[in-house]
């Protein structure tokens, strides 16, 4: 079976280059097919790509505190553009200043995220397999509604 | 001692051009030139004489030779990709780089309309792609199904994920309409363009089917060899003088004809790292180093009125312009109809370059300003090599209006130089020299000579 191909990147106008990497490998090791973006990605960047390389994934980074903004409006985007369904991760440090952790979860869960990575210390190797269940029930999803 | 005789010929759609090029020991020579008006109604007349010339002036019996033609509207084509900043584009590179005249470009799913517009461009070559390998299925898939539910007969090369490849070739090979070739994924990751097989696959095609119909099988059939469309073997040139360390510099070359003006550039760094001491970033698919492009608006006979506009002037250019648009045949006959002539040239030159170059938009952020950069940074190119029919008789420079709030990556300060002889069609032709003697040749005898030399 071809390998599941995922989307990452830094987006907004964030260069925070060191963790992007970091996940890069991490998932290349563990069996994705990873198109790495790099920093200072656009939402249409990612999209873009994503179409491109038929991407079943896209893990949004931010580290600079500005996510809000950047990601306003990613999923209907993703929607509008027909990419859907796809998986939609986002971790960091979303927002600036001190916020309860529930908080922020929400608020980018109301955004369309499927899962919120604050602060970003989760252990990786549970994520390559939440990632992997998350992928298949987009696909189970999608052999339903045809 | 080694000795060779080598013939070029290019076949234009007013003249026909050919050169007899002598080898004595890697060192290359023009030994004879000539050029004869193209007859519209055989275009094949003018090449057949010039080659019995060549032939005749030639010391020993079996001169290598070889021609290109851009008559009858050369080589036309249709590229299909998914997102416009990636397949799309390339596939539009890769058309243009392989010497087509690209008719029309299409992404995502293609729509009924659009192949009823397909239809009606009639190309001679669909070029079509989409998804890095492993990656999308779904566009091209459907765009093969719309494509054979068609009314289009035309050959298609199939360049795109090589997932998808088998079922491509099935639904394509289920009707006669199409003649398909199958290639390598011109993108087989993102930022991986690859476009060399499916260059070269599109100049086979050209050579084996699409040249029939072009009034060139006499020329084939009297110089023993199959034509190769102009442009092509102008990019496959410059491809091949430009590997060597000792000739490392950037430089574009501008051929600018009677209604188009084809730019190629030679670029070592397309994608600029800092700009003011400011970092830039790209997007999208990864600038090639060797890219041409072709403006359809841009020439000294049939478009000069589109360049008028862009020149203030009040002495009268707009009635030249408008005499040369009715009498494309004429030549400037006295001071002020040559300075008109180099007015005209150096603003085809100039609008040809900018629209090839890059764009740097700022992008501001909490870290400060950045840029970010779209298409070709040509800042760095140190020539600007000048060919076609004005190159011989005009002097010219440039003049770039770069833009305030975007900034356009135009050359810094470029020498311009002059292809005299206008020698480069047919020197690209010729395929029996080495790529190191042919460098030499282009370096020091085409590059080095002066303005007005």
């Amino acid at each position: 079976m071809d390998k599941m191909q995922v989307v990452l990147g830094v987006i907004g106008s964030d260069c925070h280059a060191v963790g992007n990497k970091i996940l890069d490998r991490f998932f290349s090791d563990n069996g994705y097919s990873v198109t790495n973006l790099g920093v200072m990605v656009s939402q249409d960047e990612f999209i873009d790509a994503a179409i491109e390389t038929g991407a079943e994934a896209i893990l949004v980074s931010s580290l600079y505190g500005h996510a809000e903004i950047d990601c306003e409006g990613f999923r209907e985007r993703c929607i509008e553009r027909g990419l859907d369904p796809i998986v939609l991760y986002i971790g960091g440090n979303l927002v600036v200043g001190k916020n309860d952790r529930a908080i922020v979860e929400k608020q980018f869960l109301d955004m369309g995220f499927d899962r919120v990575f604050v602060p970003p210390n989760t252990e990786l190797i549970d994520q390559a397999e939440i990632l992997q269940e998350d992928i298949l029930k987009n696909r189970d999803l999608s052999t339903r509604a045809i | 001692m080694s000795f060779s005789e080598h013939i070029g010929i290019d076949i234009g759609s007013t003249f026909t051009k050919g050169a007899l090029f002598t080898v004595h020991d890697d060192h290359l020579e023009l030994t004879e030139r000539l050029e004869y008006p193209t007859d519209r109604g055989d275009v094949s007349a003018a090449c057949v004489s010039i080659f019995h010339r060549l032939s005749e002036s030639a010391q020993g019996d079996s001169p290598e030779i070889a021609f290109s033609s851009s008559a009858h509207g050369g080589l036309n084509m249709v590229a299909i990709g998914i997102v416009p900043r990636y397949t799309e584009k390339l596939a539009r590179e890769a058309a243009l780089s392989a010497g087509a005249k690209l008719c029309g470009s299409f992404g995502y799913y293609l729509t009924e309309e659009d192949c009823r517009t397909i239809e009606n461009i009639n190309p001679d070559i669909i070029l079509l792609t989409g998804g890095t390998d492993g990656g999308n299925m779904e566009y091209v898939l459907k765009n093969a199904h719309m494509l054979s539910q068609s009314e289009i007969s035309s050959v298609v090369v199939y360049a795109g994920n090589r997932s998808a490849k088998s079922e491509v070739e099935k639904i394509l090979s289920s009707s006669e309409q199409f003649t398909l070739y199958m290639c390598e994924n011109i993108l087989p990751q993102i930022d991986e363009p690859s476009i060399k097989e499916v260059r070269s696959v599109i100049k086979e095609v050209f050579m084996n089917q699409i040249m029939k119909g072009k009034g060139l099988s006499r020329a084939r059939d009297i110089l023993g060899c199959e034509p190769i469309p102009t442009p092509g073997s102008l990019f496959s040139f410059i491809e091949r003088i430009s590997t060597f360390d000792e000739y490392e510099h950037d430089w574009a070359l501008v051929d600018i004809g009677g209604a188009t003006t084809d730019c190629y550039s030679v670029v070592k760094e397309p994608l600029r790292s800092l700009y003011d001491g400011v970092p830039v970033f790209g997007s999208g698919v990864k600038e090639l180093q060797i890219t041409r492009s072709v403006e359809g608006d841009i020439g000294l006979r049939l478009n000069s009125l589109n360049l008028c506009e862009l020149i203030d002037d009040d002495t009268g250019l707009k009635d030249y312009a408008e005499l040369v648009t009715e009498h494309i045949e004429h030549i400037p006959q006295n001071a002020e109809q040559h300075r008109f002539e180099n007015l005209l040239a150096s603003s085809a030159l100039s609008l040809a370059v900018k629209r090839h170059s890059g764009l740097l938009s700022p992008i501001y952020s909490v870290d400060g300003q950045f840029y970010r950069q779209l298409g070709k940074d040509l800042s760095t190119i140190e020539f600007l090599l000048v060919s076609g029919g004005v190159a011989r008789r005009a002097e010219m420079e440039v003049f770039f209006d770069t833009g305030k709030k975007q900034i356009r990556l135009v050359p810094d300060s470029p020498v311009i130089k002059f292809d005299k002889d206008y020698q480069l069609p047919l020197l690209s032709v010729i395929q029996g020299v080495s790529d190191k003697v042919l460098a030499e040749y282009f370096w020091n005898q085409i590059l080095s000579k002066e303005k007005g030399a």
